[in-house]
């Protein structure tokens, strides 16, 4: 079928949402979504939403936005952090106004706790900004955010997958999506898309990210021609739970938690004497794969799967099962555990992608010199960039709201003043032949491949990466995407069908990979979480610039855009 | 250890009945059975059809039957369910619900009758300053109501729904009861308390 809108949101997380509520105002709106809107990933963020409310204590937009500069290593677009941290606060009350539940102060005002990198007055001390809803802060995001959509009558296409992008030149007129339900291949016109379709840590074997975090969007515009930014810089979690990756939320270390190795050393003071275990994901990744390659993790074998522990048993019961109750659970469920008792045993976890689609502070898709018409992205899938080299905590979430916000605004008036674009309605046929010849034909399972890039990523595109490790990862993904070539669908219905969409996906995480470590090994420098042994400093004269890589076949070619570092002038990082 | 898979396997479009096909593989005790899945999806039979998505039991994406008992694939270890070496899990679609293919169900009716008691806050109380104020207590009082992740899992298991398919099912209720109670610190909600008094004929 050829649908027709106005605007087209592809992904219902938060931003994809946020986005979906301020275009719906004025232009005809669908949102396509492969997984049903509550399903997305959001719904799984814990430690809260950044903004300086100062509930809890003094609090200012100007802290928090130098916070985010420094703490993603100066590779921060620096107006655009400044917005981030001037409109979250607006943002978060608005979100309270529309019904989120967050926990409350004893005054009954929003609460707010420490989290990570977060600090008063330009680094002299933790401070309480991250506001939170017990630790299901994004759930009830996604909750609160869907149910103002249903509202407000915003038509979803759920278990739809946009599987290519229309272009007219560098102008974007739609996409090609393939439906579970029917296996038929759609076409959606439309004056303006929106990418909003989260991240992509499944490309890791140890992560937190859920199996629909195949990095979609990226990928396929991508193979459209349109390079990625800054995909070096993914952010290891330093507690994920031991062997599985689901998070323990930073929010742990925020309520109290510490850090401890085998000797029962709480040996983040000698890594970052101010903040100790509340330096930024980074630091603390890198301090525990320290502990580790010096034997001082649990097991003691200097193995990169070896483990250190995360202790929160001092903080009482009350604390434990009030303000952490779902890693409680966690921990019972699949440590046979309880933190109120006894530490967690913790390792890094694949968390967040940093890169992603170029972006202005409008959501549009630009890549330096380029900007292309009608085409925008938000959340964790673009690249603003207000992360630079290294996320904080909580400033995904405010990431999502409040560009996912300035998306759909712009989406709104660009709509009102442009006509439809051509379109290749050939493409949907053309698609639908792909995905039959991948049918029948007899081939091989996925399996193998998946688990190869996984073990790849994780091994030699990790938290410390050098030369010939990335080296190795790029032939070897080379490689794997030959494989790739012969894998096929055993099965052959054309209803729901979730293995084709399984290769699709599997396809995307190649071609990620692939990007992320030759962008990686591209970068001679340590900077945020781009950690190399062979280059351990932070080279500001030739390195302070985004890394923009675009896919050709089996190569990556590589180009650079400015960074705008017109607030703060860059300095060394410590804590 | 070896465990057996017996999975129910169902295509209705092709006209076919249901049965039950066996898997035997090796997993860990601490696997989920999420794990043995996506294992015989991507190594054994990619015709097998699930739903899953976060992997640990927040997204909602995975609620089947496992050994008789409506649970969340993820948040099942094989040792939860499996003691013995060749142990037999048996796993099925979800009830009350359409079978679309294997493990997936046709939630629409579910989902409708969750949106059918307007879940979402209709303002009747103005915003003092910048947000609500609302005490520590009040926000307690509906904490356990917003922990609901629309697995539908409770609509599988529900008895009332065996006899009154028109029944709205527990996690609509619940909702309705989160801004129930989160109006009764302010005010009374007098669409939810109707709401609530016309399904009230078709609950027990
Ligand atoms: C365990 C965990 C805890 C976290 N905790 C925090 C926290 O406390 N604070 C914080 O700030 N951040 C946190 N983060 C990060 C943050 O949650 C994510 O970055 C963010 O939620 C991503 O939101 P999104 O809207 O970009 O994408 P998602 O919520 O991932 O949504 C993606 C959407 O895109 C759709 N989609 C994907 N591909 C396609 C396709 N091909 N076609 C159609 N639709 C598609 C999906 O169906 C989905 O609706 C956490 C992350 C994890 C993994
Ligand atoms: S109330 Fe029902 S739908 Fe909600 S989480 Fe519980 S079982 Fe799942
Ligand atoms: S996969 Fe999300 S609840 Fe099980």
């Amino acid at each position: 079928m050829i649908y027709e809108f106005d605007a087209v949101i592809v992904g219902a997380g938060g931003a994809g949402l946020y986005a979906a509520l301020e275009a719906g105002r004025t232009a005809k709106t669908a949102v396509i979504s492969k997984l049903y809107p509550m399903r997305s990933h959001t719904g799984a963020a814990q430690g809260g939403i950044g903004a300086a409310l100062g509930n809890v204590e003094e609090d200012k937009p100007e802290w928090h936005a130098f916070d985010t500069v420094k703490g993603g290593d100066y590779l921060v677009d620096q107006e655009a952090a400044r917005i981030l941290a001037e409109e979250a606060v607006q943002t978060v009350y608005d979100l309270e106004n529309r019904g989120l539940p967050f926990s409350r102060t004893p005054e009954g005002r929003i609460a707010q706790r420490r989290f990570g990198g977060h600090t008063r007055n330009f680094g002299e001390g933790p401070v309480h900004r991250s506001c939170y809803a017990a630790d299901r802060t994004g759930n009830m995001i996604l909750q609160t955010l869907y149910q103002q959509c249903i509202k407000n009558d915003v038509h979803f296409f759920d278990e739809f997958q946009v599987v290519e992008l229309l272009l007219d030149g560098t102008r974007c007129t739609g996409v090609v999506v393939f439906e579970l339900k029917t296996g038929e291949v759609h076409i959606f016109k439309a004056k303006a898309v929106l990418f909003a379709t989260g991240g992509f840590g499944r490309m890791f074997r140890i992560t937190s990210n859920a199996l629909a975090n195949t990095g979609d969007g990226p990928a396929v515009l991508a193979r459209a021609g349109i390079p990625l930014e800054d995909m070096e810089f993914f952010q290891f979690h330093p507690t994920g739970i031991k062997g599985m990756g689901i998070l323990i939320t930073e929010g742990v270390r925020g309520e109290g938690g510490i850090l401890l190795n085998s000797k029962g050393e709480r040996f983040m003071e000698r890594y970052a004497p101010t903040m100790l275990d509340l330096a930024p994901r980074d630091m603390v990744s890198r301090a525990i794969m320290t502990e580790i390659s010096e034997g001082r993790g649990v097991r003691g074998d200097r193995e990169i799967d070896d483990w250190v522990m995360l202790d929160a048993s001092h903080l009482g019961r009350d604390v434990v099962e009030s303000k952490i109750p779902d890693i409680a659970d966690f921990c019972k469920t699949y440590l046979a555990l309880d933190p109120a008792d006894e530490p967690m045993p913790v390792q890094p976890t694949a968390h967040y992608a940093m890169g992603g689609i170029p972006t202005d502070i409008h959501g549009r898709v630009d890549t330096g010199g380029t900007v292309y018409e009608g085409l925008y992205a938000a959340g964790e899938c673009a690249c603003v960039s207000v992360h630079g080299a290294n996320r904080l905590g909580t400033n995904s979430l405010v990431d999502l709201v409040v560009f996912g916000r300035r998306a759909g605004k712009h989406i709104a008036e660009y709509v009102q003043n442009v006509t439809h674009g051509a379109v290749d309605e050939g493409a949907a046929q053309a698609y639908a032949a792909r995905v039959a010849k991948l049918k029948t034909e007899k081939g091989k399972h996925p399996g193998p491949i998946y688990r190869e890039m996984q073990s790849i990523m994780t091994a030699k595109v990790g938290v410390y990466r050098n030369e010939s490790n990335m080296l190795e990862a790029v032939a070897a993904i080379r490689e794997l995407r030959e494989q790739f070539k012969d894998v096929r669908v055993q099965d052959t219905a054309d209803n729901f069908n979730t293995e084709v969409l399984a290769i699709l996906e599997l396809e995307n995480l190649l071609d990620l990979s692939l990007i992320t470590a030759a962008s990686a090994e591209n970068r001679q420098e340590s900077r945020g979480a781009h950690s190399r042994p062979d280059y351990p400093d932070r080279d500001d004269e030739v390195w302070l610039k985004h890394t923009l890589a675009r896919l050709d076949g089996n190569t990556i070619s590589i180009d650079y855009k400015s960074v705008d570092v017109s607030i703060w002038e860059p300095k060394p990082r410590v804590y | 250890m070896n465990v057996v898979l017996e999975l129910y396997r169902q295509d209705p479009a092709s006209g076919g009945e249901g049965e039950f096909k066996s898997y035997e593989l090796a997993l860990e005790p601490t696997d989920r059975i999420l794990d043995g899945l996506i294992r015989i999806s991507r190594d054994m039979d990619g015709s097998l059809s699930f739903r899953k998505s976060c992997a640990h039991g927040v997204c909602g994406s995975d609620a089947m039957r496992i050994n008789g008992k409506e649970r969340l694939a993820c948040k099942t270890l094989v040792q939860d369910v499996a003691e013995n070496e060749g142990d037999v899990v048996r796993i099925e679609p979800l009830r009350h619900m359409t079978v679309q293919r294997d493990l997936m169900v046709d939630q629409q009716v579910f989902f409708e009758k969750f949106r059918s008691v307007k879940p979402f806050l209709i303002p009747q109380d103005e915003v003092q300053e910048k947000e609500r104020i609302q005490s520590p207590e009040e926000r307690a009082l509906f904490d356990e109501a917003t922990k609901c992740i629309n697995c539908s899992a409770c609509y599988s298991a529900c008895p009332v729904l065996d006899d009154n398919p028109d029944f709205i099912g527990p996690a609509a209720i619940v909702a309705a009861a989160r801004y129930v109670l989160r109006y009764m610190s302010i005010r009374v909600n007098s669409y939810l308390v109707s709401t609530a008094y016309r399904y009230r004929q078709k609950l027990w």
